[in-house]
C-alpha cells in the first residue's frame, strides 16, 4: 500500500501550441528574428522517495516548487518525463474539491457527479448522502442550487464527499486550507481517522503545525529539487532557511510611506545572543534590541513599535507609547531606543523583528514598517514541547502511580 | 469498485448533469429538446421544400426532411459538443484523476438522447401523415450504431487534439457545416449530377442516410451492402480515435 518514487524528472512545455506555430517551426527561422523564448522548464528534477505503507508523508515547499506536480505524477494524471512511480493500493487525490459542481444544480444533484469523479458508486453515495451533508453542515441546503452557496460552503461540501471515501492511498493537495475553524477541526479529525485506519497519506501543505502533528516524514522541494527529506521539523527548518536566504537578497524591505515618515530607522542592533547577523538567543538570556533612529524633521509625540514574527505570524507586538515614551526631537537629531525582552518566552526556531513608526501615539496604522529589520534564533531543549510560544509550566503527579 | 463500473457510473452522472443543467432556468424547460429540431425543420420546409422544391423521393417533404434532421442532429450535436468536451472541463482535467474519455463520450450520449427524443416526434409526424413504417424499420438501429461508431471516432480525435491545438474546434465547426451541405439531409441524393456521384459517395453518411430513409419511409431499394463502406470508415476512425486519445491523455493535465 506504499508509494515508491524513483528518479522522477518532469518537464513542462511553457508555450501553448497552435497550428501556426507548429507549421512555422517547420520553416527555417528568418535571420534577425528574435530567438525563441524558453520552450520548457523542469518542474521536478531527480526526485526519489518512498512512502511506507500506513504512514503519512508531507510535501513542503514554496509555490512553484513542484509539490502539486509530484502529486499529479503519483496520481497517474501525468507521465514523468524520466523515472518511475509505483503505487500499491486504491488511490484517491483530493484537489480542486467541488470542481465539477454546476451552479444550476442542487447540492444533492452535484454530490453524485463529484462522488463519481472521486470513485464512489451511486449506491454508496445514496447511502452516505445524509452523512455527507451532515459533515458539511449543509443539511438545510441539500436542495438549493450550488450557485447560491458561498465559496466556503461549496468547498465544505467537496471535502465532505471526499471524507466519505475509503481509499488505501490518499493524496491531499491543500484541500482543506479553507473553511472556518470548526470545519478545519473536523477535517483534521477525519484525517486522523484515515491515519488510524491505516491509510497511506501524502499531503501538500504550508501549515507547519498541521504537518508536524500529522506526518511521519516530510520532503522539502525547492525549484523541483529535493532539499531535505526527514522529520517534519527538520524539513521546515530547512524551508525557513530557504525563505531567509531569499529575504536576505532583499534586505531593505520597507513598506508604507518612508518620505512622510517622521523618523529614519538607521539600524537595529541585537544584544544578548551569540552575535552575528542572526544571533542565537536563549530564553533565560533574553534579548535586547537597540533601535537607532534619526528625526527627519522637528517631531513630537512620535511612537515606535516592534513586532516579533515567525513566518507570517506576528507573535508579539508592542509600541513605546504604551510604556509612556513619546519621541520628540529636532530635525536631524539622533535617538536610540532600547527594548528588552526577558525572559524571551519563544519556542525553538528562527524569528524576524519588524520595526514600525507611528506619527502620533493615537495613530492606529504605522506610517512606515521595516519588515525583518533584524533576525534572531532561539535555542531550546526539545523537551520544552511544541508550538509558537514557550509558556513556563510545571507538571506534577498528584494522585496514584504508587506501583 | 472496478474501473469499468467506475467508468460507467461517471459517464452516467456526466450525461445526467448535462441533461439536468441544460434546461434549468429556461422558461420552456425540456420543451427545447423538441423546439430546436422543429425550428430547424421549419426552415428546411420553407427553403428547400417551398422555395427550391427539392426532390424528396416521393414522400411528403416535411417527413423526408425531418428524418434527415433526426439523424443529422445526432451527428452534428455529438461532434460539435464532443470536440470541446475535454477543454470545457479544463479545471477538472487539470486537477482530478479520472478517465478523461468519459467527457467526449458523455457529450455523444447527450446528443444521442436529444435525437432520440426528436425521433419520437418523427414517429408522431409519420402517424399524422399516415405513413406506416415498413417491416425493415428495425434497420434504423444498426444505422444509429454505425453513425455512433463514426461520430465517436471523430470526436475522440477532435477532443484530444483540441487540447493541444485550439484550431481543431474551429476546423470541426466549419467541417460540420460543409458536411451538412454534402449530406442528403434536406434534399434527396437524386439531385447530384452523375459526374459528381462517385465523389459524392465518398461521404460515408450518404449511404447511411439513404438506407435509413428507405427503411423507414419506403423510398427506394434496401441495399444493405451500402452500409459496409460507412462501417469500415467508422471502425477505422474509431480505432484511430481510441489510439490518439490514449496516447495524448497523459498530457491533458499539463496542456489544458
Amino acid at each position: 500500500m506504499g508509494i515508491a518514487v524513483s528518479g522522477v524528472w518532469k518537464r513542462y512545455r511553457l508555450r501553448s501550441r497552435s497550428l501556426k506555430e507548429a507549421l512555422s517551426s517547420l520553416m527555417p527561422r528568418r535571420r534577425g528574428s528574435p530567438p525563441p523564448r524558453p520552450k520548457s522548464m523542469w518542474a521536478l528534477e531527480d526526485v526519489s522517495f518512498t512512502v511506507e505503507p500506513s504512514s503519512t508523508f508531507a510535501l513542503v515547499g514554496a509555490n512553484g516548487s513542484g509539490k502539486s506536480t509530484m502529486l499529479k505524477v503519483i496520481a497517474g494524471m501525468m507521465n514523468a518525463t524520466r523515472g518511475s512511480v509505483r503505487v500499491n493500493g486504491r488511490l484517491s487525490l483530493l484537489s480542486f474539491l467541488g470542481g465539477s459542481f454546476h451552479g444550476d444544480l442542487t447540492g444533492r444533484e452535484n454530490v453524485f457527479l463529484e462522488g463519481a469523479l472521486l470513485g464512489l458508486s451511486r449506491r454508496e453515495l445514496r447511502a452516505k448522502l445524509d452523512a455527507i451533508f451532515a459533515f458539511a453542515e449543509l443539511e438545510r441546503f441539500v436542495d438549493v442550487p450550488v450557485k447560491f452557496y458561498s465559496a466556503g460552503m461549496a468547498l465544505r461540501l467537496g471535502f465532505a464527499i471526499a471524507a466519505h471515501l475509503e481509499p488505501e492511498v490518499l493524496l491531499i493537495d491543500e484541500a482543506f486550507a479553507v473553511g472556518d475553524t470548526a470545519f478545519r477541526d473536523r477535517c483534521l479529525g477525519r484525517m486522523l481517522a484515515f491515519k488510524a485506519a491505516g491509510t497511506t497519506m501524502v499531503l501538500v501543505s504550508h501549515e507547519r503545525y498541521l504537518v508536524e502533528q500529522l506526518c511521519d516524514t516530510a520532503l522539502l522541494l525547492d525549484h523541483g529539487r529535493v532539499v531535505a527529506l526527514g522529520r517534519p521539523d527538520e524539513a521546515f527548518s530547512a524551508y525557513e532557511r530557504i525563505i531567509e536566504a531569499e529575504e536576505a537578497d532583499n534586505p531593505d524591505d520597507r513598506e508604507g510611506e518612508p518620505a512622510r515618515s517622521p523618523l529614519d530607522i538607521e539600524s537595529v542592533e541585537l544584544e544578548g545572543g551569540s552575535g552575528g547577523p542572526e544571533p542565537l538567543c536563549s530564553p533565560e538570556g533574553g534579548l535586547v534590541a537597540r533601535l537607532h533612529l534619526r528625526a527627519r524633521r522637528d517631531i513630537s509625540g512620535v511612537s515606535v513599535g516592534v513586532q516579533i514574527a515567525r513566518e507570517w505570524h506576528v507573535l508579539h507586538g508592542t509600541r513605546c507609547n504604551r510604556q509612556g515614551i513619546e519621541l520628540s526631537a529636532q530635525a536631524g537629531e539622533r535617538l536610540t531606543l532600547e527594548l528588552a525582552y526577558k525572559p524571551l518566552a519563544l519556542a525553538r526556531g528562527s524569528y524576524a523583528m519588524h520595526v514600525l513608526v507611528y506619527d502620533h501615539r493615537l495613530q492606529v496604522s504605522p506610517t512606515v514598517v521595516w519588515k525583518r529589520a533584524a533576525r534572531f534564533r532561539v535555542a531550546l531543549p526539545e523537551s520544552e514541547g511544541i508550538g509558537l510560544v514557550r509558556l513556563s509550566h510545571t507538571w506534577r503527579l498528584k494522585n496514584g502511580g504508587s506501583r | 469498485m472496478s474501473s469499468l463500473s467506475r467508468f460507467r457510473d461517471l459517464l452516467y452522472q456526466l450525461i445526467l448533469r448535462d441533461l439536468k443543467s441544460r434546461y434549468k432556468q429556461t422558461f420552456f424547460g425540456a420543451l427545447w429538446v423538441f423546439g430546436r429540431p422543429l425550428v430547424e425543420l421549419g426552415a428546411y420546409i420553407l427553403v428547400f421544400g417551398a422555395f427550391l422544391h427539392a426532390p424528396s423521393d416521393g414522400v411528403p417533404y416535411p417527413l423526408f426532411a425531418f428524418s434527415g434532421v433526426v439523424l443529422w442532429s445526432f451527428v452534428a450535436g455529438a461532434i460539435s459538443r464532443g470536440s470541446r468536451a475535454v477543454m470545457s472541463e479544463r479545471g477538472l482535467v487539470a486537477h482530478a484523476p479520472f478517465p478523461k474519455a468519459t467527457l467526449p463520450l458523455a457529450a455523444i450520449g447527450g446528443a444521442l438522447i436529444d435525437s432520440l427524443l426528436a425521433a419520437i416526434m418523427l414517429a408522431l409526424l409519420m402517424i399524422v401523415q399516415h405513413v406506416t413504417p415498413g417491416a425493415s424499420a428495425w434497420l434504423v438501429i444498426p444505422v444509429f450504431c454505425i453513425l455512433g461508431i463514426l461520430v465517436t471516432g471523430i470526436v475522440l480525435i477532435a477532443s484530444a487534439l483540441n487540447v493541444f491545438y485550439r484550431d481543431v474546434s474551429q476546423l470541426v465547426d466549419v467541417g460540420v457545416r460543409v458536411w451538412l451541405l454534402l449530406t442528403p439531409v434536406a434534399y434527396a441524393k437524386s439531385v447530384v449530377p452523375t459526374q459528381f456521384k462517385t465523389l459524392y459517395d465518398l461521404n460515408p453518411l450518404v449511404g447511411v442516410f439513404d438506407l435509413s430513409r428507405a427503411a423507414l419511409l419506403g423510398t427506394g431499394s434496401l441495399d444493405l451492402s451500402v452500409l459496409w463502406y460507412p462501417l469500415a470508415v467508422g471502425i477505422g476512425l474509431l480505432v484511430l480515435g481510441a489510439w490518439v486519445f490514449r496516447m495524448t491523455e497523459p498530457y491533458f493535465a499539463e496542456s489544458v
